[in-house]
């Protein structure tokens, strides 16, 4: 309401007369709109209309036999004088407006959202080879065709979706589950220990058991037999299939010098500008391609817009060159050693950890950390009769 | 004239049509006594901070307050706001 007050200009008058309600009621009758009526006294009256209908008001003033007075002005044409000395100006904001509006029509910021397996360079690069990258005419694409070429391009995925919103378009996916692994019945095979281990609990879901909860096996000994033996037929061969949960153990051992040297900030950290236009970029320092030994470089981006709503294709690059030097590492590596092979241990062990515990030597040059563990894991392996492993 | 006016209240009140429609009777609406919306009104009869009154076809309504203001006026309808403590319809 406020703009377009402004644009249409309004002036603030007076009206003073014997019967100033006789002019607002004709200025009802002919259409007069008078905005913010305030009474001053008996026979005064303020109020602000349109500078277009000040003329009308003049002929109902007189008629009525008020005295009308301008107060002042605002908007309309008294801000078209004020901008016809500044048409520079007027014709920027005309042509930003316009770079805007064109610009809205192109994708310059991309997200996807939902990936679980696939990295988001993979769907990107995907999208790129389907015409959807920075720069892309969105109201081209079609989301129907996308989600068809991507389907085939990426057999992983198990939908896909693209909305765009200005213009960042938002990339939705939902990726395949992974198929479960699928064995012929006919053929036959066996269960065998993957690693070394006392048994502890036994789920045979197929095949004759050969060891029981207590028994200690050696990494590939039969846990399972696929052959099922029968006294009123013959052999009967079939797909063992078993989870055998047993206390397994576990020993690592990591070795580290003492002496480790790290980096250290030192003065002289100092910033440097890019401009990136779309995929084009403009360095505002010379050497770019210099590597710079002694330096750290961390970039910052700061792409211009508004976050969700729309994007330029403008982004301001800021790199900050931080020189550092090398320092000797306080020596007590033995903490960091034993927090990254707990680490290796859990990635390793298909179950949980039941107990661990970390012992440390160190001579005059190294450090020696070692990890003894006691797990409880499935240690099922599950190899057909020809020695090949089926599933895990 | 009046036995015309008097025959289509008889009608509308037969026929259950609302009367402000049928022969632009005036309408009054209040919100929560700080703003009131008169229809069908025939031009103000007396402005000022403390006391409005507005001509009807039956009538005029006086409405007493504090701050009363015209906030928009046209041929037909008219919105005043302020502090309204009393309407009076003679």
């Amino acid at each position: 309401m406020k703009l377009y007050k402004t644009l249409r200009g309004t002036v603030r008058v007076e009206l003073c007369g014997a019967d100033p309600e006789a002019a607002l009621n004709l200025c009802a009758r002919r259409g007069v709109i008078l905005l913010d009526i305030a009474a001053q006294d008996a026979c005064t009256l303020q109020s602000t209309l349109y500078e277009a209908q000040l003329e009308e008001l003049k002929d109902i003033a007189a008629r009525c036999m008020c005295e009308l007075r301008v107060l002042g002005q605002s908007g309309g044409s008294r801000n078209l004088k004020l901008m016809r000395r500044r048409i520079g100006l007027l014709l920027a904001a005309a042509l930003t407006t316009g770079l805007l509006l064109i610009s809205s029509l192109y994708i310059w910021e991309i997200r996807v959202e939902g990936c679980e397996r696939l990295t988001q360079g993979q769907v990107l690069r995907a999208l790129a080879e389907c015409g959807v990258e920075q720069g892309s005419y969105w109201p081209a694409i079609s989301s129907d065709r996308l989600r068809s070429r991507m389907l085939l391009k990426m057999p992983e995925l198990a939908w896909i979706t693209v909305n765009v919103r200005g213009s960042c378009a938002t990339v939705r996916l939902v990726e395949r589950e992974e198929r479960p692994a699928i064995y012929r019945e006919e053929e036959t095979a066996d269960v065998v220990a993957a690693k070394d281990g006392v048994v502890r609990e036994l789920y045979v879901l197929n095949g004759k058991a050969l060891v029981r909860p207590g028994d200690t096996v050696l990494q590939g000994e039969p846990l399972v037999s696929g052959k099922l033996e029968s006294i009123t037929g013959p052999v009967r061969s079939v797909h063992a299939e078993a989870r055998v949960i047993a206390d397994t153990w576990y020993e690592m051992t990591a070795v580290c010098p003492i002496e480790a040297r790290q980096k250290v900030e030192s003065r002289g950290r100092r910033s440097r500008f890019a401009l990136k236009i779309g995929d084009r970029r403009i360095n505002f320092y010379i050497n770019g391609k210099k590597t710079l030994d002694g330096y750290d470089r961390i970039v910052h981006e700061y792409r211009l817009g508004l976050e969700g709503v729309f994007a330029l294709p403008l982004c301001l690059v800021r790199e900050e060159i931080v020189r550092y030097e090398t320092a000797e590492e306080p020596p007590q590596p033995e903490r960091a050693m034993g927090v990254s092979l707990q680490r290796v241990l859990w990635e390793t062990v298909d179950g949980a950890v039941v107990s661990a515990a970390l012992s440390s030597s160190r001579d005059a040059e190294r450090v020696c950390v070692t990890l003894r563990a006691q797990c409880r894991e499935n240690i099922a392996k599950t190899i057909d009769t020809q020695g090949t492993e089926t599933s895990p | 004239m009046k036995k015309v006016k008097r025959l289509a209240l008889d009608l509308s009140e037969r026929l259950q049509l609302p009367q402000e429609a049928l022969l632009t009777a005036s309408k009054l609406t209040v919100t929560a006594g700080r703003r009131i919306l008169i229809e069908n009104h025939r031009g103000i009869l007396a402005y000022g901070p403390e006391y409005i009154a507005v001509g009807t076809g039956e009538g005029s309504i006086g409405l007493r307050g504090t701050a009363l203001r015209l906030l928009a006026m046209n041929r037909t309808e008219l919105l005043i706001g302020g502090q309204i403590e009393t309407v009076e319809w003679s």
